[in-house]
């Protein structure tokens, strides 16, 4: 299993809690999840990739039980297997769009063959602006890069979060086929969550988050 | 990517606010090597001349001046004494003196002192001839080396001096003076000066008996002492009625009480006044130490707002800047590297503050030195060492340190999920 979630329960410091339903998903599957404001999409989210554990259940990412790791394994956990797309795509901006993607790979801990970062930016079509400094670069160049540096790992799991939810209907349509393409190239389990109902057409596994 | 390539990029992302963290803290750095560097040479300079010298005899006046005028060259002679008051601290007999070494000044050629002496000053100096010979008739001169080398003074050289001892003065005597040795350096005060024996300096002075501070009686005696034994110390005690501007003297125990007491003594029954240099120099430091003081605060004082100046502008880097960080946790990098990335980051603007600031202070040493070259002759280390120099990095190093340690630990801190769910 790449994503297996069972009986996963956050509660707030203000005392809201939110059940989530169970995930299983397979090596290669992908999903969206779908939900209207609220029903703790970006939650979730994050509990799947690491960055927030959930008050109660247990959350397994390639057979790996992720909340039993150290602080310091889960930080070298997320940069080997998990790749985060975020609706708004931040960078440091101090560095140019290829010193990002090699920014990313140093802290992931990932080794790649030379010539990485200008194969993936080939495939997302955004090779020539390399060298461009990310705050000179467009939203959808930006959303390419998100998209790249979260790939550029290959990794296991790849999560995005409202990656659509700002775009028109056909950089939406190009969004979830990048995704998907990325995907594929990387052999990844994908979860998008969003509140974007265009996007349910596009997948099989569509799993729907109600409030509590 | 290195920690510190993408901490140098983000430095210099913000060319204004790195700007200003520079100036303060390379001034502060500066100001502070620069008055090190400062004090440093003059206690140097200082110290070098002080050539165990007990005490030094002058005319009435300030005790300061005349320890600058005889032992620095670099003030106005309080006035004359007769060798007739002066003799019997002139002798050889004299129990308390071990050595003492008469000056007579007056005159300079283009603003290097000509000083009337005897070969004794030599050896209170522990210098040596280089080239020629010592004088050994009025009106030859032997000059200290840096003389010659930047006058382009050679054997056989003649000149005519000026009255006075500034360069300014300008008023050439008639009479010749002939180089006819050149010292070897010994880093004193010798090394600025032109040696001579002070028939030369009455000599010469002999045409002035209009400058009533030169005045003298020269019925008594022969003007022109050619045929004189310049270093025969007796035959100059026979010119009673001749002046001279201090006498140097070492004592034979410089802890003996009446040695000790000389200096009250001379003050109190003669026309002349004694100082013991090593503590007028030390009440000269006092006073100096004040300014200097006062100049170290303010250089404290700019260190501390350049420090408090940078670690504002950390925190709102990272205020900034804190989305970048948490999605660089979420890439893998861990809060160690957060961390690093931010004292790595204080401590690149403080060691190129400190950098400027080494430069500004030299640049600024370079600056005083020429001025003291210009004005008093003294030539200063051309870029001296300080162990200061490494001590300051140190502690640049750390105020870049402590002025990022709180925004570091914030990054460290930073939570994931709170932050990026605030978006």
């Amino acid at each position: 299993m790449a994503i297996q979630t069972s009986s996963v329960l956050h509660k707030f410091s203000n005392g809201y809690q939110i059940e989530f339903p169970d995930i299983d998903l397979n090596t290669g599957d992908s999903a969206l999840l779908i939900g209207n404001s609220g029903v703790g999409k970006t939650t979730l989210l994050h509990i799947l990739g690491g960055l927030l554990k959930p008050t109660k259940g247990e959350v397994n990412i390639i057979g790996e039980s992720i909340y039993n790791k150290r602080n310091a394994d889960l930080d070298n956990f997320r940069g080997h297997h998990l790749g985060v797309v975020f609706q708004k795509p931040h960078f440091m901006t101090s560095l140019s769009a290829k010193e990002n993607l090699e920014l990313a790979l140093k802290v992931s801990g990932v080794r790649t063959q030379s010539g990485k970062i200008e194969e993936i930016a080939d495939l997302l079509g955004i090779s020539h602006r390399l060298q461009a400094k990310v705050n000179e670069m467009s939203q959808g160049e930006l959303q390419r890069l998100s998209i790249a540096r979260a790939c550029i790992k290959s990794p296991k799991v790849l999560l995005a979060d409202e990656p659509t939810s700002a775009l028109d209907d056909k950089n939406t349509e190009e969004v979830i086929k990048v995704l998907k393409d990325m995907q594929n190239a990387t052999q990844a389990t994908l979860v998008i969550v969003t509140h974007d109902a265009r996007l349910k057409d596009s997948f099989e596994n569509v799993i729907q988050l109600k409030s509590s | 990517m290195k920690v510190s390539q993408v901490a140098w990029k983000n430095v210099v992302s913000e060319p204004a606010q790195l700007l200003l963290n520079l100036t303060l803290f390379a001034l502060g750095i500066g100001l502070s090597l620069y008055l090190i560097l400062i004090n440093d040479q003059v206690k140097q300079s200082f110290e070098k001349n002080m050539a165990g010298i007990d005490m030094v005899i002058g005319a009435k006046g300030s005790d300061l001046q005349m320890i600058f005028c005889s032992m620095y060259h670099i003030d106005n002679p309080t006035g004359n004494i007769t060798i007739e008051e002066a003799k019997p601290f002139l002798k050889a007999e004299h129990p308390l003196i071990a050595q003492s070494v008469p000056l007579a000044l007056g005159d300079n050629y283009k603003g290097y002192r000509i000083v009337g002496t005897d070969y004794e000053i030599l050896t209170l100096y522990n210098a040596a001839l280089g080239q020629g010979n010592l004088w050994t008739h009025s009106g030859e001169v032997t000059v200290g080396y840096a003389v010659a080398s930047i006058l382009n003074m050679t054997i056989g050289d003649h000149f005519l001096s000026s009255h006075g001892l500034d360069d300014g003065e300008d008023m050439e005597h008639e009479h010749k003076m002939t180089v006819v040795g050149i010292l070897e350096p010994s880093g004193t005060v010798l090394d600025n000066l032109i040696l001579t024996s002070p028939y030369s300096v009455w000599d010469n002075h002999s045409d002035h008996t209009d400058h009533s501070d030169h005045a003298h009686n020269h019925d008594d005696h022969d003007h022109h002492h050619h045929h004189v034994d310049m270093n025969d110390r007796d035959h100059l005690l026979t010119h009673g009625d001749q002046e001279l501007t201090n006498i140097l003297i070492k004592f034979k125990n410089n802890k003996n009480f009446q040695a000790l007491s000389l200096p009250r003594n001379i003050k109190k029954h003669t026309n002349m006044q004694a100082a013991s240099p090593p503590m007028i120099l030390n009440q000269f430091y006092d006073r100096m130490g004040i300014g200097f003081k006062i100049l170290s605060w303010l250089a404290i004082l700019i260190s501390i707002v350049s420090s408090l100046s940078i670690f504002i502008s950390l925190y709102n880097a990272l205020r900034k800047r804190k989305y970048q960080l948490a999605i660089l946790r979420v890439e893998g990098a861990s809060r160690g590297f957060l961390f690093l990335l931010i004292i790595v980051e204080g401590l690149l603007i403080a060691l190129i503050g400190y950098v400027v600031g080494l430069v500004l202070a030299y640049l600024g040493y370079i600056m005083t030195a020429g001025q003291v070259r210009d004005r008093f002759q003294y030539i200063w280390d051309t870029l001296p060492w300080h162990p200061g120099v490494i001590w300051f990095a140190l502690i640049a190093g750390l105020i870049g340190i402590i002025a990022s340690l709180i925004p570091a630990f914030s990054a460290y801190k930073l939570d994931i999920h709170k932050t990026l769910s605030q978006e």
